[in-house]
């Protein structure tokens, strides 16, 4: 998988944290290490391959013929599986902000986590522009017809701003001004 | 599982019978008493019980996991090589889901090449149907055609006095 590692424990910046690890470390980790260069690593069998699933690109809803229903079945399930594709990188990104704001802190993410969260926000803003807001339960045509509907409203609105970045940077701004705001001694901020 | 006998004794020791029961019952001589004790039955049952449905089952089971995950190893990630095509197994890394996949569900694509083909022949019979409709509908319109509306019986009793006709006047042979 494409995301990142933690990286190794520091010792040394506080007591707690050291007694925590040691702990773990004496009563989990240790062993579990013994075990696996004492005997799984000398008794384990060969090494055998496993293979990442390719689909056949298969044709979609708008190249169908008419009454193909075997077309549509596959259109259809390609669908499903770009959509839960989609999902599962939202997810991914999302992930990644969370970790980086757990790894930067609470106020230093909202300089340095910035990146992360302009992915997210896009990530989100395509996937509701793609995916949301049909109902349930909503077909493949169901989507391509929205796809048609956002496509001749964007014609006809050019100069919209549909992902709401305006309003996002707004809140941002605010948020910055408001924390700037709160008196502090400095070598907390 | 270890401790289970030393509960016995600490529940004497908390829910001791009184001593007038004790007395009560002191029925033969010589200070021979029969000693009241709590009941063991619900003791024995819920061991019995443990030791079938739980050792019986979690021994072999804690084995065969155990075997699959240190002795044979999960299979690493490689790029499908050219002009191979990869069995429905070998998409799977942990060596029981293998398993399981290999011998015992059905595998991932063959439920939709089922799918497939049902929906194809499904369309087929709704075809065939439709166009028998159209036809008895289009000649009971025109009139024209005698074809859906006489229905080919074979009478084999009559071509078979036919066939003895043309044989008798052929004549008999002697």
């Amino acid at each position: 998988m494409p995301e990142p590692t933690t990286e190794e424990y520091v010792p040394g910046l506080n007591k707690w944290s050291d007694i925590g690890y040691t702990t773990l470390d004496a009563l989990y980790l240790r062993p579990v290490r013994w075990f696996h260069r004492n005997f799984v690593e000398r008794f384990r069998g060969p090494a055998y391959p496993y293979y990442h699933r390719k689909f056949n690109p298969v044709k979609t809803i708008d190249e169908c013929e008419i009454e193909d229903q075997v077309c549509f079945y596959e259109a259809e399930m390609a669908f499903l599986r770009d959509r839960r594709i989609d999902t599962m990188i939202v997810g991914i990104l999302q992930d990644r902000l969370s970790r980086c704001i757990v790894h930067e802190g609470r106020i230093d993410a909202l300089d340095k986590c910035a990146k992360e969260k302009d992915d997210l926000f896009e990530s989100h803003a395509n996937w509701y522009q793609k995916y949301g807001e049909m109902g349930t339960p909503h077909s493949c045509v169901d989507a391509y017809m929205k796809q048609k509907h956002h496509m001749i409203w964007m014609r006809r609105h050019p100069e919209v701003d549909l992902k709401g970045w305006a309003v996002e940077r707004e809140y941002e701004r605010k948020t910055k001004d408001y924390i700037k705001s709160i008196p502090m001694p400095m070598e907390f901020r | 599982m270890v401790l289970f006998s030393k509960f016995r004794p600490l529940l004497q020791t908390v829910l001791k019978p009184s001593e007038q029961l004790q007395t009560i019952v002191k029925r033969w001589s010589s200070g021979r008493n029969m000693k009241v004790m709590i009941t063991e039955f619900h003791e024995r049952k819920f061991f019995d019980m443990f030791h079938y449905y739980f050792l019986i089952g979690l021994v072999p089971t804690f084995c065969v996991v155990f075997y699959a995950n240190v002795f044979v190893g999960q299979a690493t990630l490689t790029e499908i090589p050219e002009g191979y095509e990869p069995r429905h197994w070998e998409y799977y890394k942990h060596p029981l889901r293998r398993f399981m996949a290999r011998y015992v569900v059905q595998p991932f694509d063959e439920r939709y090449e089922i799918s497939l083909h049902t929906i194809y022949a499904r369309v087929m019979r709704d075809k065939m149907k439709a166009l028998e409709r159209k036809v008895r509908r289009l000649e009971h319109a025109r009139g024209d055609a005698k074809g859906w509306f006489y229905r080919p019986v074979v009478d084999h009793l009559t071509e078979l006095e036919q066939k003895q006709a043309a044989e008798r006047s052929e004549g008999y042979s002697a």
